[in-house]
């Protein structure tokens, strides 16, 4: 009995051993970094070359790009923010305190208890560590999470492409994008939300930096490196000049951030104040002059239902994409296989998301991605939806057009009349 | 039924069994074998490795509630690198709803039914085999599709099933609404619908075998008790499995032809075109826990019927309460019909419904009171051995009887409604599965062990095993009663941004080490076990000096099973009886007025 | 092969008395977790109602506590008792050879089939209460809902009905994620589902419900204090479960009336705010 026992516990040794050294390699795992925008590279390799024949950047180029990147921007656990830039101060744009809050692994500081790893804990898992919208939640979402690398954003008070404020990033986190997988964060702490402001605009800072210098690496001779670290003992002058366009080109992404400025937004006419009291009646003389105006705009001169269609259920044209997907896919292809060639020969293997046609509003459900007020109607009508074919119209069509545009659509969801067979809107019901 | 006419019967199904059991060669006799036993012990060693599967992502539960979004240990780093092993959500989802579904469906319900179900009744009742040995075999057969089903599901790119492993629907019928609900339901769905195709199977044979095939002079009233609990087992899971298995293939068409019968109209889900249906997502639960709360039973009746076994060999003392336990047992299975509607106090059937089913649930904890005060009443007045499956049976007693008291808070709806969905029915079901199921499995396998092999495990470090796995379990689930009175939700890949259950991530981290400690604890129980097949001590037929049919056999018992007809003369409990000098009476043993030479006993 | 040893004798008292650790240790974490400033249980409680129809959920629990912590005591020492004393290392008195007590099983049948019921029975109204009995008006009608509340994965969308007191109209105000209610009122929500099953959780209300789809379902409360509080999402609505958290905030009739006036404003808003805090220059 007594050796019995004995081989047993050489036995158990052996296998806890064993386990504990399983268990401890998992420990010391690499820090969750940045991921490099292959796609970005690949479109600019095609259009280097030709699509058939894409020219080929050399890996050291692209690391070279990483190391720039890396040595201006930080990691996910330690972000940074270039200096010695002139006209701009990145710090005026984003907050540093916010970036430690958000950046990192999820967690308290031992001493402050403040919060750690925002960004991980609430979003990474959709928008990705590096804000590519590639998130391991990602793929399943619909509409797919933003890629915030090409700072582009659609729902803001800001003129049509231009940056959004911080302002406008804060009220998509309080109130959510509803018709999406965006959820709300009105629950979170002001100085959190704030944080992770800061950290977006991070993110697509970084992004856009990273494409503009890609796109650098298309003026240089092949094999040449952006920023040769041998050059400059030996050529001086053009590693300058090399450090300058670089600058250059973070200075340039800054400097967009900074110059973006409000949208105007006409007062509305006189008829609206009337009409939109307390009790709104769509049945009245006067609300029915202006819904037919609307309408007749819809249909006519500010041409909606082109994609929103003829019946405002979002049923126009629906084979448009989006400006985050366009470069993925051959618009002009007849079928869906045929336009989604260069997703499948080339994009797929980085890992980029299956190209989707981006749907007009159905606006008869009452959803607003980006908010009810009419403040918001007007602002998507006459600036347009930053990336998407909805278009600019502050030139084409009056302020009291648009206010009229406004009201319509805002009464679409209520329009029993013309309720569209086949579509059961939840939000329309009405207690007994 | 005399004793004659017993004997009569069996005598008609003499050469029932005689046709040959193995086709003959290794695999004919080790894999697609025929034999009971050989059968049984394929049950236990899958059910065993899964076991093993299930603890460890219970682990990985366990780590993400206690570090939410740390890297976890090896496979944090394996699956997700990109973000520094940090989890996502939805690989939370499917880490609990595969922790339950293969604890449920291959661990417990396998290793009751199958494995011991089936090495135990042929040589409890004394028939050389299963009635059916065919349908035997591909009972454990259908469970590889299952196994193989559900593991793929697991695996399936990007997502594995994550709708729990109730399955509500419309979260598991629509293939829109969660990311696990591409392929990877609808795998899940068809493995769970093999495992009951599997049970099905078991149970047709055990009902027949039970009834049929009993040796002469074995009443039904000379049965042991894990013979009864095996019978009534097999008769709820006959009635009630269809009702699951129809349910499944409602929901699996739901999936695949978009039929609509838990898919209410007009649905918006992750945001794409209304959905037309015409369902009731409610009827899913009804068919769900139509099935699902008999299973309850069948996870647990057969433990108690196998503690009530060893209780009265370790007390040496007859059963107190035979036919009272043998009437519970079936009262549980009869009330087992009517108490589905627990699950559902706050799921928005009609709230009537609610106090019919209160009355009706608050009635099944009876026959399981009349049944733990009966194994007290066994032990009192005995002479009790602390051998290690004594232990486990004893523990399962000490933990039922939390498990069933924690039960009566969930069956009083106004408290449902706040205890509803939290940790605190969370420890309620595992402690009556865990605590009560679980640890009578582990004293079934150290009791039986000598049959199954010829060898005895190791008393000692089954003691540690034992001693370790008690304490880190009540340290695991009794401190989950305390989080669910604070109404913390179960589920939840965060709950710790909820201001009201932030305080709690200490308490959280804590049942984890505990956690972590249970699992590492059965480390010794797998070395104990698989060294002792090999190493352990050879014993003879009888080492626990037991009166059952199956100590009468050869250990292991050879095809066949025994070497002699075994005739039965009395029940299984006789321990410390005054008729004879020992403190056993086996079940062949002919009374002493009988002539001493009538049956050729086995030697001692 | 004989199994009792003799260097096995101590040991049943030590197994007996691990036993005995089950009741002792079980009613003293409950003492613990219930008593006010018990440290490694701090807050570790029932948390704070503010329900008047929540207190005798509070009570009813307290009472099967009580009741089934007697009954954990006496089975478990019990239980101990008999291990220690019929222990087969230490009693040398014969073994009891008894197969039941008829007398017995109908005591230990009756008397928990009684308290069983009675148990059933004391609950009915509480249930009733909470979710059979909607408040009225004076005039014996149902009493409306105040808001409409929709779960959708993975937020709740709050609509309230607007001057007209009717949801599902222009003047309707849509909230997200903060359900605002009066506090010492009567409040009636509708609540429903837009897509999975959701289940809608106030933990200081000791509310809960599912929220089937394709269903229209009420609940009612009566809150008498202020203040800030969770709502929970507490049935399993797919990978982002645990990010469904709202917050009810409870506040008297006047804040009620002024919140939901400025946030119809704030619908209705044509203009840019004025420059606020978080404005980017």
């Amino acid at each position: 009995m007594r050796t019995r026992i004995h081989h047993l516990r050489t036995w158990q040794l052996t296998l806890l051993f064993g386990m504990l050294l399983g268990v401890s390699s998992g420990c010391f795992s690499p820090p969750a970094d940045f991921q490099f925008n292959w796609v970005y590279l690949a479109v600019q390799e095609q259009q280097l070359g030709t699509p058939d024949d894409p020219a080929a950047f050399s890996d050291e180029q692209r690391r070279n790009v990483a190391e720039i990147l890396q040595a201006t921007f930080g990691t996910p656990q330690d972000p940074r923010l270039p200096g010695g830039l002139e006209d701009a101060n990145p710090e005026d744009l984003v907050n540093l305190y916010g970036l430690r809050l958000a950046a990192g692994p999820v967690g308290h500081d031992k001493v402050t208890r403040e919060p750690r790893g925002l960004y991980r804990q609430h979003c990474a898992h959709c928008h990705g560590v590096t804000g590519d919208g590639m998130g391991p939640t990602a793929g399943f979402l619909n509409p797919y999470p933003r890629d915030y690398r090409p700072g582009m954003y659609k729902f803001k008070l800001t003129k049509s492409t231009q940056k959004p404020s911080k302002a406008d990033l804060l009220r998509t986190l309080r109130e959510g994008i509803p018709g999406t997988a965006m959820p709300s964060f009105l629950v979170l702490p002001e100085d959190e939300l704030s944080a992770l402001v800061d950290y977006v605009i991070y993110l697509s800072l970084r992004g856009e930096v990273e494409r503009e210098l890609i796109s650098l690496l298309s003026g240089l001779e092949e094999g040449a490196l952006l920023l040769d670290p041998r050059q400059k003992s030996t050529d001086s002058e053009g590693y300058g000049e090399s450090t300058a366009l670089v600058k250059e080109s973070i200075q340039n992404v800054f400097m967009s951030w900074s110059i973006s400025e409000p949208a105007v937004i006409p007062a509305p006419p006189a008829w609206w104040q009337t009409l939109n009291n307390e009790q709104l009646d769509y049945s009245s003389a006067e609300a029915v002059e202006v819904h037919d105006r609307g309408l007749a705009l819809f249909r006519g001169k500010a041409g909606c239902i082109s994609c929103h269609g003829e019946t405002a259920l979002g049923d126009g044209n629906v084979s448009n994409y989006d400006k985050w997907t366009e470069q993925m896919v051959d618009a002009k292809g007849r079928t869906e296989e045929d336009r989604l060639e260069p997703y499948r020969t080339t994009f797929q293997k980085y890992g980029a998301l299956l190209p989707r046609p981006i749907r007009p509003r159905n606006l008869r459900q009452g959803v607003y991605r980006g908010g009810r007020r009419p403040i918001d109607l007007y602002h998507r009508i006459s600036q347009g939806i930053n990336g998407t074919p909805m278009p600019n119209q502050e030139q084409t069509l009056t302020a009291e057009e648009i206010w009229s545009l406004v009201f319509y659509v805002r009464s679409l969801p209520f329009e029993h009349a013309s309720r569209p067979a086949g579509v059961r809107n939840l939000d329309r019901e009405r207690p007994n | 039924m005399s004793d004659e006419a017993a004997a009569e019967q069996a005598d008609e199904h003499a050469d029932h069994g005689a046709h040959k059991l193995t086709l003959g060669g290794f695999i004919g006799t080790y894999v697609f074998s025929r034999d009971h036993k050989v059968i049984g012990l394929q049950f236990l060693f899958s059910t065993l490795l899964w076991f093993l599967v299930g603890g460890l992502l219970a682990l990985g539960i366990r780590w993400q509630l206690a570090w939410p979004w740390q890297n976890m240990p090896v496979l944090g780093n394996m699956l997700f690198s990109a973000e520094g092993g940090q989890i996502s959500p939805e690989f939370y989802t499917t880490l609990f709803t595969m922790h339950a579904t293969v604890m449920i469906f291959f661990v417990i319900i396998p290793i009751l039914a199958g494995a011991f179900g089936n090495f135990l009744i042929p040589l409890m009742i004394g028939a050389e085999d299963m009635a059916f040995p065919t349908l035997n075999m591909l009972s454990y057969w259908f469970m590889w599709p299952a196994f193989i089903l559900i593991g793929a599901s697991f695996f399936q790119a990007p997502y594995g099933a994550g709708a729990g492993w109730t399955s509500y629907p419309p979260l598991s019928s629509v293939v829109t609404a969660a990311p696990g609900s591409e392929s990877a339901q609808t795998l899940w769905l068809m493995g769970v619908t093999c495992v009951g195709i599997a049970s099905m199977l078991g149970s047709v044979n055990y009902l027949t075998t039970i009834i049929q095939m009993r040796a002469p002079g074995m009443t039904m009233f000379r049965l042991p008790m894990t013979i009864w609990a095996m019978f009534i087992t097999a008769v709820l899971q006959a009635f009630a499995l269809p009702v699951l298995t129809a349910g499944g293939f409602m929901q699996l068409m739901d999936r695949l032809l978009a039929t609509g019968f838990f898919v209410p109209e007009g649905l918006m889900v992750n945001n794409g075109e209304a959905l037309s249906g015409g369902g009731q997502p409610l009827l899913w639960q009804h068919l769900f826990w139509f099935y699902s709360h008999p299973a309850v039973y069948i996870m647990i009746l057969p433990a108690m019927g196998m503690v009530s076994d060893i209780i009265s060999c370790f007390s040496r003392k007859p059963l107190f309460g035979y036919k009272p336990m043998v009437f519970s047992i079936s009262g549980i299975a009869g009330l087992g019909f009517i108490v589905w509607g627990h699950h559902m106090f706050v799921s928005g059937m009609n709230p009537g419904l609610g106090m019919v089913f209160m009355t009706s649930t608050m009635m099944i904890a009876l026959p399981s009171a009349v049944k733990t005060f009966n194994w007290m009443g066994t032990i009192w007045g005995g002479k009790v051995q602390f051998t290690t499956p004594m232990l486990f049976a004893v523990s399962f007693v000490s933990m039922f009887i939390i498990g069933g008291l924690s039960g009566i808070f969930m069956a009083a709806t106004p408290v449902d409604i706040f205890i509803h969905d939290t940790y605190f029915i969370v420890a309620h079901f595992h402690y009556v599965l865990f605590s009560g199921t679980a640890m009578a499995v582990f004293g079934a396998i150290y009791f039986w062990f000598p049959k199954m092999f010829g060898r005895m495990m190791n008393e000692r470090w089954g003691k540690v095993h034992f001693f370790l796995t008690f304490i880190f379990l009540n340290g695991t689930f009794y401190l989950m009663h305390v989080i669910g009175t604070v109404g913390f939700p179960r589920r939840l890949a965060d709950p710790y941004h909820y201001k009201t259950f932030a305080h709690l991530q200490p308490m959280n981290q804590f049942i984890t080490i505990c956690a972590i400690g249970m699992v590492a604890t059965q480390v010794i129980f797998a070395i104990n076990f698989i060294g002792s097949i090999f190493r352990g001590p050879k014993v003879g037929r009888n080492p626990w000096r037991a009166n059952g049919l199956e100590w009468m056999a050869p250990s292991p018992p050879g095809h066949g099973n025994f070497d002699f007809q075994p005739i039965v003369y009395r029940g299984p409990y006789e321990y410390g009886s005054p008729e004879v000098d020992e403190d056993y009476y086996p079940q062949i043993k002919p009374p002493p007025e009988d002539a001493p030479d009538a049956v050729a006993g086995p030697e001692e | 092969m004989h199994v009792a040893r003799e260097g096995e004798k101590q040991v049943g008292r030590f197994w007996s008395l691990l036993f005995l650790m089950v009741p002792v240790l079980g009613v003293l974490v409950f003492v613990f977790a219930a008593s006010p400033d018990s440290k490694p249980f701090l807050d570790h409680w029932l948390p704070l109602n503010i329900n008047e129809q929540g207190y005798v959920i509070d009570d009813l629990f307290m009472f099967i506590l009580y009741l089934t912590g007697v009954i954990l005591i006496v089975t478990g020492v019990v239980l101990f008792r008999f291990l220690w004393k019929y222990d087969a290392g230490r009693n040398s008195e014969p073994v009891k050879y008894v197969h039941g007590s008829h007398t017995l099983e109908i005591i230990w049948s009756i008397l928990p089939a009684i308290t069983l019921l009675f148990i059933a029975i004391y609950q009915m109204d509480a249930w009733a209460e909470h979710k059979m009995r909607r408040p009225l008006l004076e005039d014996g009608s149902l009493k409306p809902a105040l808001a409409q509340v929709t779960a959708r994965q993975f937020e709740w969308r709050i609509r309230y009905a607007g001057p007209d007191e009717q949801i599902g109209t222009p003047d309707d105000i849509h909230v997200v994620n903060e359900l605002h209610v009066p506090v010492d009122e009567d409040v009636v929500l509708q609540i429903q589902s837009e897509d999975v099953l959701h289940s809608f959780f106030l933990p200081n209300l000791r509310i809960k419900q599912d929220l089937v789809p394709g269903m229209r379902q009420f609940t009612w409360f009566h809150a008498n204090q202020g203040g800030i509080y969770d709502l929970v999402c507490a049935e399993l609505c797919g990978w982002g479960h645990y990010k469904m958290r709202g917050r009810l905030v409870v506040e008297s009739r006047e804040d009620f009336d002024a919140w939901l006036s400025e946030m119809a404003a704030e619908q209705e808003r044509t203009q840019p705010e004025p420059a606020a805090d978080g404005e980017d220059e």
